[in-house]
């Protein structure tokens, strides 16, 4: 119940009773702890009415205290309470349970303190020092030099390097590190953040930052579907998607949207990956440049990116921006295709990519089931940890030694061969998981899990196959109408260019224009029309 | 949208992480130093518009991330730049030393003929000093670049860098060294009228209001 009370004074603005701030020691903190800067939050915020509060709590405490049944059994649940928002006094278990960190951190006991000892690669740790006081200094916890805050900071991201030193400091870590830092202690922050560079965003921080690139463009792929408008405006002004979506991907947007949205957004990343994160930047993009409307305001490329710097409030409100991510779809088999398809084209123009990451989990049933192919149903759980030398070879394991998966495997499609050197790590003693996924021992039990999950997978399968025949049809069918909506366009570029000669000199031509009963009606509805369309569509 | 200007330059301003290229660019846009910054993740831009030698000119500052693995990523808004900052940091040396590979990457990847201007920042923490002015106005000469020391704490130096960098470029148009008509050059004319002082180079364009000149 203490958590309901927490919640409860968590909504109550605090004046940060143990904040380090110099100077601004007067100052009240936001509810999320901000002092001022752009992700402040007003009184404006809407606030959940109490009971519900309390209701979703318990909900929350029930899933936890069945956590595996639930995310094998009714992840739909899981996936649809962690769209309606965690509630705060349980967000920081709630995202340790979500990435699986929480395990992770039990795997290890003592790594993370080991890790602090060590003396670390001062080439590291120069930059790492050099950032800590550019996180978030608006935010009571980062806002004092040398304060709690960022030496926590220091400590996981100096902690990071030892763990992973192939990786070593990548500078949109911080930030990420940080959003960490405000829920939850350095140990279970490092560890969540593992989860998020191993699991979630594979190679997002990595030496040439590849993966980026390439999800910038997959993404503009994506975009071309969601918002064929905004799509062929920034294709005419030649703005390649990682001037604009580098920060939104590699912060999960932790610096650009309004401080409720983030946590929104998190907690549906954290249940369902990178999806999320490629959906928001959909949004957000059909919201700003989806319209011809918009499109005018935004002639230049600069223009257009002074544009893409300040999006529009509304769009990014937190109800709102949750409401049109659920409503895009946008699945993780589509994704998956794009990756495909755009690792194909990057190799024929590029060559072959300098850093393979491992394959990229979308969220936690992903992870769930990575996690139960390398352990198989021996009875409780945890009496794997007993298993000698595991420990050690674990975080072996996961300490970057293994060699690299094919890329690019489509993750859902077919009973992957799965892990395959993890999980050959963790047993060496077991015949080759890859191929078949043949469990542990041949109890019945597991024979019958395994029968089941082949089944869900094949059903899933299915599923997805009648899903990218629906999206052809669709796609077919948005190119018919973008050819006949740029012939329209053309015409009346026309029209208007008729006016314009006709209008030429007089004062009064603008407004006439405007007035003028073809172009703007014209205008007008297409644009509503193409907005309407757009959400047909998906 | 309004404003009128005869050029618009694209500025990039780059060098090492934490050499405060961003504070820089704060300081010439807002007219003061930056207390409270992010570190650049990508890029941030920012635009003035100055008088240099009679003439309007539109700056577009483009600010990148220092850390070197975003250079992939930035290489991509190098593109038709016409001039650039390079930054270091006078207090420490690494991010002198990383000058050389900056300077490559300006030149093959924005055009071999981009004005540079060398900036030693945080010339305010001059007790801490690690490189000397001399050693790099040497380099500077070396490679044929302008070279200020600024602070972005004081504002010294600060407009002086982009105004120079400025001025030169300007003077390149005029001695007929740079073709801002040449694609990439990263110079635009800004309105009509100068593109008619020009008229003889550009007889194709359209101008639909002669105003009798």
């Amino acid at each position: 119940m203490s958590g309901t009370l927490e919640s409860l004074a968590d909504d109550v603005s605090s004046m940060g009773s143990d904040s380090e701030i110099n100077g601004l020691a007067l100052r009240k903190t936001d509810k999320y702890g901000f002092l001022g800067g752009s992700q402040y939050s007003g009184s404006l915020e809407s606030s959940i009415p109490v009971d519900v509060a309390r209701q979703r709590e318990l909900k929350w405490l029930e899933m936890f205290s069945n956590w595996d049944k639930w995310l094998s059994r009714r992840f739909q649940k899981v996936k649809l309470r962690c769209r309606k928002g965690i509630p705060s006094s349980l967000r920081a278990k709630a995202w340790q349970y979500l990435s699986n960190s929480k395990e992770l951190l039990e795997q290890n006991p003592g790594k993370f303190e080991e890790l602090e000892r060590a003396p670390g690669d001062p080439k590291w740790l120069d930059v790492i020092e050099k950032d800590l006081h550019r996180q978030f200094p608006f935010h009571e916890m980062f806002a004092a030099r040398g304060g709690h805050g960022q030496q926590d900071l220091y400590r996981i991201l100096k902690a990071y390097t030892i763990y992973r030193p192939d990786e070593g400091y990548c500078q949109a870590q911080a930030p990420v590190a940080a959003v960490l830092l405000m829920h939850m202690p350095a140990e279970q922050a490092f560890w969540c953040l593992v989860q998020i560079c191993d699991k979630y965003l594979p190679g997002y921080y990595s030496a040439g930052l590849e993966a980026i690139q390439l999800d910038g463009e997959i993404f503009f792929a994506l975009l071309r579907r969601a918002s064929p408008l905004a799509h062929r405006h920034l294709r005419r002004q030649r703005i390649d998607p990682v001037l604009y979506m580098t920060e939104w991907f590699m912060c999960i947007f932790a610096r650009t949207l309004p401080w409720a949205s983030v946590l929104r957004v998190w907690d549906m990343f954290f249940c369902e990956g990178v999806k999320i994160i490629f959906r928001v930047a959909l949004v957000l993009l059909r919201h700003t440049l989806g319209s011809v409307e918009k499109l005018r305001s935004c002639q230049g490329m600069y223009e257009t990116m002074e544009q893409l710097r300040n999006l529009p409030q509304q769009c990014m409100q937190e109800d709102f921006l949750v409401h049109e991510v659920t409503n895009l779809p946008v699945t993780e088999a589509l994704i998956e295709r794009e990756n495909t398809a755009q690792l194909k084209k990057w190799r024929e123009t590029r060559g072959e990519l300098q850093y393979r990451p491992s394959r990229r989990l979308h969220g936690s049933r992903a992870i769930h089931e990575e996690r139960r192919r390398q352990q198989p149903p021996l009875g409780p759980s945890s009496s794997l940890l007993s298993l000698p030398g595991l420990k050690s070879r674990s975080s072996r394991a996961a300490g970057g030694t293994f060699s690299p998966p094919p890329p690019a495997r489509r993750a859902s499609a077919g009973p992957a061969p799965g892990p395959v050197v993890t999980a050959e790590g963790l047993h060496p003693s077991l015949p080759s998981p890859t191929g078949n996924s043949t469990p542990l021992g041949s109890s019945k039990e597991a024979r019958r899990q395994e029968k089941e999950r082949q089944k869900q997978e094949k059903e899933r399968a299915k599923e997805r196959q009648k899903q990218e025949k629906e999206w052809e049809r669709q796609e077919k069918e948005r190119q018919k109408w973008e050819k006949e909506q740029e012939k329209e366009q053309q015409k009346q570029e026309k029209e208007r260019q008729k006016q314009e000669k006709k209008g030429q000199g007089r004062k009064l031509s603008l407004r006439r224009k405007a007035d003028a009963p073809p172009a703007p009606h014209d205008g007008g509805d297409r644009s509503s029309a193409a907005e309407a369309r757009q959400d047909a569509y998906f | 949208m309004a404003e009128t200007y005869d050029f618009l330059f694209k500025f990039l301003v780059i060098g090492s992480a934490g050499t405060g290229k961003s504070c820089l660019l704060h300081q010439f846009i807002e007219n003061k130093f930056k207390q409270d910054s992010n570190h650049t993740i990508g890029v941030e831009f920012g635009s003035r518009v100055v008088n240099v030698g009679g003439k309007t000119v539109k700056l577009q500052i483009w600010d990148t991330a220092g850390q070197e693995r975003f250079r992939s990523v930035t290489r991509s808004y190098y593109r038709g730049a016409a001039g650039a900052l390079l930054v270091y940091d006078i207090t420490s040396r690494e991010t002198y030393n990383s000058l050389a590979a900056w300077l490559t990457d300006a030149r093959t990847l924005a055009s071999p003929n981009i004005v540079v201007i060398l900036c030693g920042n945080k010339k305010d923490l001059d007790p801490e000093r690690e490189v000397t002015f001399l050693e790099a106005s040497r380099f500077a000469q070396e490679n044929e670049l302008m070279f200020l020391e600024t602070s972005a704490l004081t504002g010294e130096n600060v407009e002086e860098a982009f105004l120079k960098c400025a001025r030169t470029i300007l003077n390149k148009i005029d001695s007929g060294e740079l073709d801002p008509e040449r694609m990439g050059s990263g110079i635009q004319y800004g309105d009509a009228s100068l593109r008619q002082l020009r008229q003889p180079r550009s007889a194709q364009a359209v101008t639909p209001q002669p105003c009798g000149c």
